[in-house]
C-alpha cells in the first residue's frame, strides 16, 4: 500500500555538505516548511565560493546576497546545521532511511562561542581557521558571518590545555570533547559534498612547487582578495614585487595528456581565467598584461560569451590558443630572478617562448577520495570518472532511490549550474516525504509587541563598519558621536557587521536595557537587509517598522571611496535623515491574504511539462498553457541525445503523463493575452483554443517555460541545396535512413552559423555536443566516410568530453576557422564544395562534401518574450531571453515575487539542463506555495474620510484600479488589493490619502533632517 | 434569423462558402454575420460578392488582444488578413492592449460606412467594449 508507506516516512532530508549547492537546497528545503539536517566535515559552512574573491560574470562580490539567508533568520528554524560531521552508514531505503553521523571534537562549545578570537590570538597553532572566514583579518570584508559562528580547536600534543580554558572569556572550550555518533531517520539524501581542486605538482613540466611564482587558480583569487594572505595586494611571492605581465594556463589537470589528469573538460576553469584577468587588469592597472594560454575557450552559459568578447576587446586581455608544455625559470648567475618563461607552439606549428612574471595554473575538479569513499559506503553509483552517475532525464537522482546529488558531485560545474541543481535536488527530495505537512511548523516564539503609542521616542543608533567597507572610508566613532547628539537619540555605538548573529544580539540587548522604542542601522542596503533588521528588532519586542537603515555602504562608502571626506558629510546627513524620520514611524500591522496554491505555467515543452508533473504529483492543482496544437516543444525533432538516450520515446511518455494527470490542465492552443494580481493571488486571463474564448485562471505562482526557436540562417546554401541540412535534420536522417548516410564519401560540419555572430552573439551551447554526436553515429555507420568538422571552440564542457575525443579517436578532423575568415560554401551537383584553410597546413582545402550539416543554434523567440514580458511586467536579456533575479545565485528566480522561469526561455541549454532547471523551477515554487497565507507587508494607502472631497483623481490615477467612493460618499482603498504604489497618495489634491510607512510627515521629517543645516 | 459564414481560405473556398450562405438565405436567412474583419480591402471585395445575396451583411470586429493573439490567427488562419504592418503596430505601441481596443474601435468605425451592422467581439474583455466605442466615435 503506497499510502500507508507514504505516511509513515521521515519528514526531514539530510543534506551532506555545506557549499553554496547545500546551503541552497538546506534553504529551499526548509522554505518549503520541511525539515532539514545539514552536515559538513568542516567546522563551518561555505565551501568553495567563500574562497573567491569576485564571481563571474558581474565581478561582484555576491556573497552579501547570500549571507542574510545565513544569519539568523527564521527560514532556519528547519534546519539543524550540524559542522565537523560525516555520513558513515546507511541503511533502510527512500522514505525511511536511518543515517548514522559522526561527528568530531571541536573541543569548543559552539553555544557559548562568541567568536572573540581570544583564543586564536593566544594559541594561533591550536586554533583553526579558514583563508576567507578570518573575521579578524585587518581588510576582510568578505565573510565575517561565519556559521556556526564558532572557533575549533586543534587538539595535539604538548597544547597547553590549561592556557587554553583561560584564554577563553566564554569558557567555552571542552577539552574532553570526543567523537560523536548518533542516528537519524531521514526520508531522503542530498549530496553536496562538492569537488576538490587539482594539485598541479604531480605536472613535473609546470614546476608547481618547485618555483614559487608559479601558483595555482584558487591560490591567485587568494592573492587578489582583500582577506587573503597579501590583504588583497598583487604581488608575487618569490619577492613581494607587482607582476606586470602574467599568464594563465587552462585545462591544467584537465581534458588530460599530462600525468595525473582527469580526461574530462572541468568546465568552470575558462570563465574562472578569464574573471582573474579581467579583475587583475580592471583593479590593478590597464598596463598589466594578461594573456591566456587555451585550447578551446568554453564560455557557454548564459551571456558568457559576451562575457568572453568583453574580456578580449574592452580588457585587452589576450588570448593565445596553445596548451605550453614547460613552464621553466630564468636564471641570473645561477639563481633565479622570480621570472618565468613558457615554451609553447601556436596554431599554425611554430615554435615560441615568451617570459613572464608570474604563472597561474587553471586547475579543475575532481572527486576527492573521502567522496568516493562516501559514496561507496551509501551504495551510490559512480561513473567512470568517480561522480555519481545519473542518468539525462532525471539528472539530480542518483542509482539509489530517495538519494539526490547537485553540485560539483553530479559534474564539474559553474555556480549557476549548482543552485539550479541544489533546487532541483530539493524538489526532488520531497517526492520521497510524507505529502502533506504532518509535523507542525514550529512558530517562534516571539515576546508580545511593547506598544510603543504616547511614549517620547528614544532612538538607539547602531553604525556597521562592514570590514572596510563603511569603516575603511569613513570614521564610524565620528558618525557615532554625530548621531549621538542628534534630539532624542539615547543611545549610539558602533557595532562592527551588524549583520552577524553577534551584533544582532547585542542590538536587541540595547533595545531591552535602554528602553528603545525606535531603531537607526546606519548599515548597507534596506534591499538586502531591511528584513533582516526588522525579525531583529521584532524579536526584542518592537513593532517591525520602527527601524530605519541609514543606507551607509551602497549610497555613500561604496560610491564615494575617492572622496572621504565628502562621503563622511554625506554619512552624517544619511544618519541624520534616518533619525529624522524614524522619530514620526508608526507601529504598523501587515495585511495578509490567503495563499492560492494552484500553478500556472507558461509552455508545454520538456521544461513545462515536468515542472507541471512534479507539482501535480506532489497535489498541486497545474495549468499548463501551450500555444500549439501539441505537447512537447523543441524537443519533438530531437531523436537522441549525445548519449544515446531516446528522446522521442522520453517526449512521448511525458506528454502521455500531462495529458492523462488529472489535477493538470492543459490548454492547448492557447496563450495569454492579460495578467493582474501578485504573487498568491494572481489571475492570467488566457484565450483558448480555435474559439480563441477567454479563460481567467487564478493562481498563487507562475513557471515560465515558453522556449527559444532554433536558429536559421540563410548562409551556406541553407534550405537551397539538397544536399546541405541543420544537425537537427542529420538526426533525422540518421535515424530514420541510415541506408543514405551509408553511402556518404565524404560529411562537413560547420559550428556556429548564425551563433557567436554579430546578430546573435551568444553561444547556442548544444550545437558543438550535436555536432559529436552525429559524427560518432555516422560514423558507426559508415567508418569509410571522411568527416570534417569546421569549429572555432569545441565546447563540450563535462563529461561531454568523452565524446569529442572519442570523436577524435575515430578519425574525426576537427579544423579550426575565424570569423573573419568563414568556410565557403558552393553548389556541386547533387554535393556542395566546401573550401577552408587548413591552419596546420597553411592552404586553403576543398572538399566535395554528399553532406553539409549547419550547426545553428537557438534564438529567443523575440516578439513572444517581448509580449509575455509585457504582459506579466518582466525584464529580459537584449536578445530576449527572461532575465533572472540574480545571474550567480537566483537563477530560476525571475524579479517579480512568484514568477520563475525553466528551460531554454533562460537560456540556450541541453534538455538535461531543462529537466534540472524544470524540476528547481518547481521546487521554488513549493516555498511559495508552502506558505499559507500571503503577506501583502503593511505598505497600503489608507484613506482620511473627513478630508476626501470625492474628487475621483485616486480612481482614475490607480493603475490596479483599487479605490472607489464608497456609500458615505468618500474614497475606499482595499488594503488587501493596493500593491502600495502611492500614486493615490501623491495625486490626491486634498492630502486625503497616506502611503503607510511613507506618510507625508514622516517624508518630510526625513527632508528636514537632511537639510536641518541649511535652513 | 440570420446565418454566419466560415472563415474562407482562398477565392475557391469563397464560392462554395456563398454557395452554402446563398441557400440558407433561401431557407430563410435574413442577415449573413462575416468572419473577423481585419482588412477593410479584403472586405471590401467580400462586399462585391455578397451583394447578390441580397440580405444585410453584419460585420464582425474581433478585439485582439495581445501581439500573441494576432500572431496566433495570423499563423492559423492566413486568409483572415491580419497583416504584418498591424502586428508591428500593437508591438510598437508603449500600450499594447490599448492599441489592440483602437484597432478595434478603428475597424468599426470604417465598417459602419460599409456593412450594415457591425457584431463586437470581445471575449472576456467587455470592460473593453466602452473604450472601443469611443475610438469608433460612437
Amino acid at each position: 500500500m503506497q499510502e500507508s508507506k507514504r505516511f509513515s516516512s521521515s519528514n526531514k532530508v539530510l543534506v551532506v555538505g555545506g557549499g553554496m549547492g547545500g546551503i541552497r537546497a538546506a534553504l529551499d528545503l526548509a522554505e518549503m516548511g520541511r525539515d532539514v539536517v545539514l552536515i559538513d566535515k568542516a567546522y563551518a559552512i561555505g565551501g568553495l565560493m567563500t574562497q573567491l574573491d569576485r564571481t563571474f560574470p558581474t565581478n561582484n562580490c555576491d556573497l552579501c546576497t547570500l549571507s542574510p539567508h545565513l544569519s539568523e533568520s527564521g527560514r532556519q528554524l528547519h534546519i539543524q546545521l550540524i559542522p565537523m560531521t560525516q555520513l558513515s552508514a546507511l541503511s533502510g531505503e527512500a522514505g525511511r532511511y536511518k543515517a548514522t553521523l559522526t561527528t568530531q571534537p571541536r573541543y569548543i562549545d559552539v553555544e557559548k562561542c562568541t567568536g572573540c578570537g581570544e583564543c586564536y590570538r593566544q594559541f594561533p597553532d591550536s586554533v583553526r581557521f579558514t583563508p576567507g572566514l578570518d573575521h579578524r583579518a585587518p581588510t576582510c570584508m568578505r565573510y565575517p558571518q561565519g556559521t556556526p559562528y564558532a572557533y575549533s580547536i586543534k587538539m595535539h600534543e604538548g597544547i597547553d590545555i590549561e592556557g587554553l580554558i583561560r584564554s577563553c572569556p566564554a569558557g567555552a572550550i571542552l577539552p574532553d570533547d570526543t567523537e560523536k555518533v548518533q542516528e537519524i531517520e531521514i526520508g531522503s539524501i542530498i549530496l553536496a559534498p562538492g569537488a576538490e581542486v587539482f594539485n598541479p605538482q604531480v605536472l613535473d613540466t609546470y614546476g608547481y612547487g618547485v618555483h614559487s611564482n608559479v601558483v595555482t587558480s584558487l591560490e591567485y583569487e587568494r592573492i587578489l582578495s582583500a582577506s587573503g594572505p597579501t590583504r588583497g595586494e598583487l604581488v608575487r611571492p618569490s619577492d613581494s614585487k607587482t607582476p606586470r605581465k602574467i599568464a594563465w594556463i587552462q585545462c591544467v589537470g584537465s581534458r588530460g595528456v599530462q600525468v595525473g589528469s582527469v580526461p574530462y573538460c572541468s568546465s568552470a576553469c575558462c570563465m574562472f581565467a578569464l574573471k582573474e584577468a579581467i579583475v587583475t587588469r580592471e583593479r590593478f592597472s590597464k598596463d598589466m598584461e594578461t594573456t591566456l594560454f587555451y585550447m578551446d575557450m568554453r564560455t557557454v552559459g548564459k551571456d558568457y560569451e559576451l562575457y568572453l568578447q568583453r574580456a578580449i576587446h574592452d580588457y585587452g586581455v589576450r588570448l593565445v590558443r596553445s596548451r605550453p608544455h614547460t613552464v621553466e625559470p630564468i636564471l641570473e648567475e645561477g639563481s633565479p630572478t622570480g621570472d618565468l618563461v613558457i615554451s609553447y607552439i601556436t596554431d599554425d606549428g611554430s615554435f615560441q617562448s615568451e617570459t613572464f612574471d608570474m604563472v597561474v595554473l587553471v586547475t579543475g575538479f575532481r572527486v576527492s577520495p573521502e567522496v568516493k569513499a562516501l559514496a561507496e559506503t551509501i551504495g551510490v553509483d559512480l561513473n567512470e570518472h568517480d561522480f555519481a552517475h545519473t542518468e539525462n532525464f532525471d539528472p539530480v537522482a542518483t542509482s539509489k532511490p530517495g538519494v539526490y546529488v547537485c553540485g560539483m558531485f553530479e559534474s564539474p560545474k559553474d555556480i549557476p549550474d549548482t543552485m539550479v541543481q541544489a533546487s532541483a535536488a530539493a524538489s526532488s527530495a520531497v517526492v520521497d516525504l510524507t505529502p502533506l505537512r504532518v509535523v507542525a511548523t514550529p512558530d517562534e516564539q516571539l515576546p508580545p509587541e511593547r506598544q510603543v503609542a504616547g511614549e517620547e521616542p528614544r532612538i538607539g543608533v547602531f553604525v556597521c563598519d562592514c570590514g572596510l567597507n563603511i569603516g575603511g572610508v569613513v570614521d564610524v566613532e565620528k558618525v557615532v558621536a554625530h548621531a549621538a547628539q542628534l534630539p532624542e537619540v539615547v543611545l549610539s555605538k558602533p557595532i562592527g557587521h551588524g549583520c552577524s548573529r553577534e551584533s544582532l544580539e547585542v542590538i536587541q540587548e540595547a533595545i531591552r536595557q535602554h528602553n528603545l522604542n525606535r531603531v537607526v542601522v546606519g548599515a548597507c542596503s534596506p534591499r538586502t537587509h531591511e528584513g533582516l533588521f526588522q525579525d531583529t528588532i521584532r524579536k526584542a519586542g518592537l513593532n517591525k517598522y520602527l527601524v530605519e537603515i541609514a543606507n551607509l555602504r551602497d549610497q555613500d562608502t561604496w560610491v564615494h571611496p575617492d572622496f572621504p571626506a565628502a562621503a563622511a558629510l554625506k554619512a552624517d546627513e544619511l544618519v541624520s535623515m534616518a533619525v529624522s524620520s524614524v522619530r514620526l514611524a508608526r507601529p504598523l500591522t501587515d495585511q495578509t491574504l490567503p495563499m492560492n496554491k494552484d500553478v500556472l505555467v507558461v509552455g508545454g515543452g520538456v521544461a513545462g511539462m515536468t515542472a507541471a508533473l512534479r507539482l501535480a504529483d506532489l497535489g498541486y492543482k497545474v495549468h499548463l498553457v501551450e500555444r500549439f496544437k501539441e505537447l512537447g516543444g523543441l524537443a519533438r525533432g530531437i531523436r537522441r541525445t549525445l548519449q544515446g538516450d531516446d528522446v522521442g520515446a522520453f517526449v512521448k511518455d511525458l506528454v502521455k503523463r500531462t495529458e492523462a494527470h488529472d489535477r493538470i490542465q492543459v490548454w492547448k492552443q492557447s496563450m495569454v493575452v492579460d495578467h493582474t494580481g501578485m504573487a498568491g493571488m494572481f489571475r492570467t486571463g488566457i484565450q483558448v483554443g480555435v474559439q480563441m474564448f477567454y479563460r481567467e485562471i487564478r493562481h498563487g505562482i507562475t513557471i515560465l517555460a515558453t522556449g527559444a526557436l532554433p536558429t536559421r540562417p540563410s548562409e551556406y546554401l541553407s534550405g537551397q541545396h539538397q544536399a546541405v541540412t541543420t544537425q537537427l535534420g542529420l538526426d533525422t536522417l540518421l535515424e530514420d535512413e541510415p541506408e543514405v548516410v551509408k553511402n556518404w564519401k565524404n560529411v562537413v560540419m560547420i559550428q556556429c552559423v548564425g551563433s557567436r555572430v554579430p546578430e546573435n552573439p551568444n553561444c547556442s551551447r548544444v550545437c558543438c555536443q550535436a555536432a559529436v554526436k552525429n559524427a560518432l553515429r555516422i560514423r558507426a555507420l559508415n567508418p569509410e566516410a571522411r568527416i570534417v568538422v569546421l569549429y572555432r571552440d569545441m565546447r563540450t564542457p563535462g563529461f561531454e568530453e568523452d565524446y569529442y575525443r572519442q570523436a577524435r579517436e575515430q578519425g574525426v578532423i576537427f579544423s579550426v576557422y575565424e570569423p573573419e575568415n568563414k568556410p565557403q560554401v558552393a553548389a556541386d551537383g547533387d554535393k556542395v564544395s566546401v573550401s577552408f584553410i587548413d591552419p596546420i597546413l597553411g592552404r586553403e582545402v576543398d572538399i566535395s562534401a554528399d553532406c553539409l550539416a549547419l550547426s545553428t543554434g537557438m534564438v529567443a523567440d523575440e516578439e513572444s518574450t517581448e509580449d509575455l514580458g509585457m504582459i506579466f511586467r518582466l525584464p529580459r536579456t537584449p536578445d530576449g531571453y527572461f532575465l533572472e533575479d540574480h545571474v550567480k545565485l537566483r537563477p530560476i528566480d525571475l524579479p517579480t515575487p512568484g514568477f520563475f522561469v525553466a528551460g531554454t526561455a533562460h537560456a540556450p541549454k541541453t534538455i538535461r539542463e531543462s529537466i534540472a532547471q524544470a524540476q528547481a523551477a518547481a521546487g521554488r515554487a513549493q516555498t511559495f506555495l508552502a506558505r499559507d497565507s500571503i503577506n501583502l507587508g503593511a505598505v497600503v494607502a489608507t484613506v482620511d474620510g473627513n478630508l476626501c472631497a470625492a474628487c475621483l483623481i485616486c480612481v482614475r490615477a490607480c493603475p490596479f484600479g483599487v479605490p472607489f467612493i464608497n456609500e458615505e460618499g468618500y474614497s475606499e482603498i482595499d488594503p488587501a488589493k493596493c500593491h502600495g504604489c502611492g500614486i493615490c497618495a501623491s495625486e490626491c489634491p486634498a492630502k486625503a490619502i497616506q502611503l503607510l510607512q511613507y506618510e507625508d510627515d514622516h517624508i518630510l521629517a526625513k527632508l528636514d533632517g537632511l537639510l536641518e543645516r541649511i535652513i | 434569423m440570420g446565418c454566419n459564414l466560415a472563415q474562407w481560405a482562398d477565392a475557391k473556398g469563397l464560392d462554395q462558402e456563398l454557395e452554402r450562405t446563398r441557400r440558407k438565405v433561401e431557407a430563410g436567412a435574413g442577415f449573413v454575420v462575416t468572419p473577423p474583419v481585419y482588412d477593410l480591402n479584403l472586405f471590401r471585395a467580400f462586399l462585391d460578392r455578397s451583394r447578390d445575396l441580397g440580405v444585410p451583411v453584419i460585420a464582425t470586429v474581433f478585439l485582439l488582444k495581445s501581439v500573441g493573439s494576432a500572431r496566433y490567427i495570423a499563423t492559423t488562419e492566413p486568409s483572415a488578413g491580419i497583416s504584418e504592418e498591424m502586428i508591428r503596430r500593437i508591438r510598437k505601441a508603449s500600450d499594447r492592449e490599448n492599441e489592440c481596443v483602437r484597432i478595434a474601435g478603428e475597424t468599426t468605425a470604417a465598417l459602419k460606412e460599409l456593412a450594415q451592422g457591425v457584431r463586437l467581439v470581445t471575449l472576456g474583455w467587455e470592460h473593453r467594449l466602452p473604450a472601443i466605442l469611443d475610438y469608433a466615435g460612437l
